[in-house]
């Protein structure tokens, strides 16, 4: 996609966005659009909405108001163009004992656009294995996924999202529970693949490793709290209203550190999706 | 051992033993990796009121049962589909009301000789010409459908979120699920009993389980441990003189037992442990 049709009309576009349950708000008059082609972190503290903001734009959950267009449509409404939205859930969601090997979890990534009944082809194993290829798993392919370390997992479940060749990816808190050196060198990776040509939105609660790679940050809680170039939204404003009114920072470095004095401002809240 | 086979009956039992062993294994792996081990056991008790219900009204039991099983299985689906009642609630409620009503029926049918044990606890000689042949043939359609939809049964098995994102429709295989579940309850029946049937379907497959870690070699192995259950089973049963369909369950229970303590996993965490 050129710079041109970028700036022309975003692929995401969310217009004053507001989600429900029950009696509970999880967003609140969200507005964001995301040109293709860019990198954006969506964070935001436990609770905020993130992954609701992510499933909202993947169309698994409707808006009570607002509108969201992907690609110019409706996410629930996007029929065959369904298979550029490539998503990888959180890491906790599949049974790490399930009897499965890394390949196979890869050529799933294919079974929808293969359709029901039918079988994959050569052209669909040809696909997985190129999307193994690009994240440098084609080593792990025979290996159960209970066998796999937690970087590695992450990155077959990329390559699931890659092997329909998606021209956007989108990614819920990709590295919980794995080490700095391997959430660094996983961030290397989408970075790589946005060098590439795909638009990347991953939801993180952790602003300081993102905020490297990503170039743009959009900070929600329940509402947007700011959007905008990481440099421009570390402030000190933008992480008190996100964590608490108490929270001090520490501004040494190219990002503020917070000190936060008590934590029941932040245990409140809570968070259905973790 | 050749003597007891010129018996029609113990013919017809061990080819529906065999039968039964690999459908309930088939269909178990799915249960017991979708964590349907409950539902499947309500499932079984319901047969109880349909079997009742054809006795009173004239009704092949076997055919009675099934159409009883797929409405209260579908049944609890659609109530936990809609978030209405929770799916473990509805089993427990249907669960005991389908047996309730099946006792009420038998007590309003006395004049019937039927054989109820021959149902509730299975048995060798109950197995008529008739029976072995809803058996094969509704042993057919399960095989049938889980080749079918073999890599889409194992997509909502393993992950059903991402199966329903890749525009799968992941309830609708659900309800094929419950479904097959049903089908194979009442094709087991007469051999193994409605009450130990849901041990038949759980038991191979979880002892599969234990140990491999590629999907089809537990399926594999579930219907190897299911087939030598219910054929050996039915064997002892005769020799023994006992039910057979507590001896076939308790048989695969010893081989449960024993995957569990020769499980690659357990070895190699002990000998890693040493």
């Amino acid at each position: 996609m050129s710079e041109t049709m970028a700036e022309a009309k975003p692929i995401i576009e969310l217009e004053d966005i507001s989600v429900t349950y029950q009696s509970h708000v999880a967003l609140n008059n969200i507005n964001l659009g995301v040109p293709a082609g860019s990198f954006l972190a969506v964070v935001g503290p436990n609770g905020s909405g993130k992954t609701t903001l992510l499933k909202t734009i993947l169309g698994t959950i409707r808006p009570s108001r607002g509108t969201v267009r992907v690609f110019g449509r409706p996410p629930w409404d996007l029929g065959e163009e369904r298979r550029r939205i490539g998503y990888v859930p959180q890491a906790m969601s599949v049974d790490l004992r399930f009897p499965i090997r890394a390949g196979e979890v890869v050529l799933m990534g294919r079974y929808g656009r293969i359709g029901l009944m039918r079988r994959p082809s050569s052209t669909d194993r040809e696909a997985a294995l190129q999307a193994m290829q690009r994240v440098g798993i084609t080593d792990l392919a025979n290996e159960p996924i209970g066998r796999l370390s937690g970087g590695q997992r992450q990155r077959v479940f990329v390559a699931r999202a890659l092997a329909n060749d998606p021209d956007l990816l989108l990614l819920d808190e990709p590295t919980t529970g794995v080490d700095i050196a391997t959430s660094g060198s996983f961030y290397d990776l989408l970075y790589k693949l946005h060098k590439e040509g795909l638009t990347v939105v991953v939801v993180s609660h952790d602003m300081g490793v993102v905020a490297n790679y990503a170039d743009t940050v959009a900070c929600i809680n329940q509402c947007m709290v700011v959007h905008g170039r990481p440099g421009e939204v570390a402030t000190g404003e933008v992480l008190a209203c996100m964590y608490g009114p108490r929270a001090a920072f520490l501004d040494h470095g190219p990002i503020p550190h917070m000190v936060v004095p008590e934590h029941e401002t932040l245990d409140t809240e809570k968070d259905k999706n973790e | 051992m050749s003597d007891i086979l010129q018996y029609g009956f113990m013919q017809r039992a061990l080819i529906a033993g065999a039968v039964i062993g690999v459908i309930c294994a088939v269909v178990g792996v799915y249960v017991v990796l979708r964590g349907m081990a409950f539902i499947g056991a309500g499932i079984a008790h319901a047969s109880f009121g349909g079997v009742a219900l054809g006795v009173l009204l004239g009704i092949n039991p076997v055919v009675a049962a099934l159409v009883f099983c797929l409405i209260i299985a579908w049944g609890i689906g659609i109530l936990a589909r809609k978030g209405e009642v929770r799916e473990d609630i509805s089993i427990g409620v249907f669960f005991a009301a389908t047996m309730a009503l099946g006792i009420l029926v038998i007590g309003l049918t006395k004049g019937y000789q039927v054989d109820l044990f021959g149902y509730l606890f299975g048995s060798i000689l109950a197995v008529t010409p008739q029976d072995l042949w809803i058996s094969l043939i509704l042993g057919a359609v399960v095989l049938s459908v889980v080749g079918l939809f073999f890599k889409d049964l194992l997509f909502i098995t393993f992950d059903s979120e991402m199966a329903e994102v890749a525009g799968l429709p992941a309830e609708r295989l659900h309800f094929v699920l419950l479904g097959l579940i049903s089908l194979t309850v009442v094709l087991s029946m007469k051999v193994v009993g409605i009450i130990l049937v849901s041990a038949l379907i759980i038991t191979p497959a979880a002892a599969a389980y234990q140990l491999t870690e590629d999907f089809r070699k537990m399926m594999a192995l579930a219907v190897l441990i299911g087939v030598l259950a219910a054929t050996l089973g039915l064997l002892l049963s005769y020799w023994l003189n006992t039910a057979s369909g507590a001896t076939i369950v308790l048989l695969a229970t010893f081989f449960f037992l024993a995957s569990v303590a020769l499980s690659p996993r357990r070895l190699r965490w002990f000998f890693k442990a040493r």
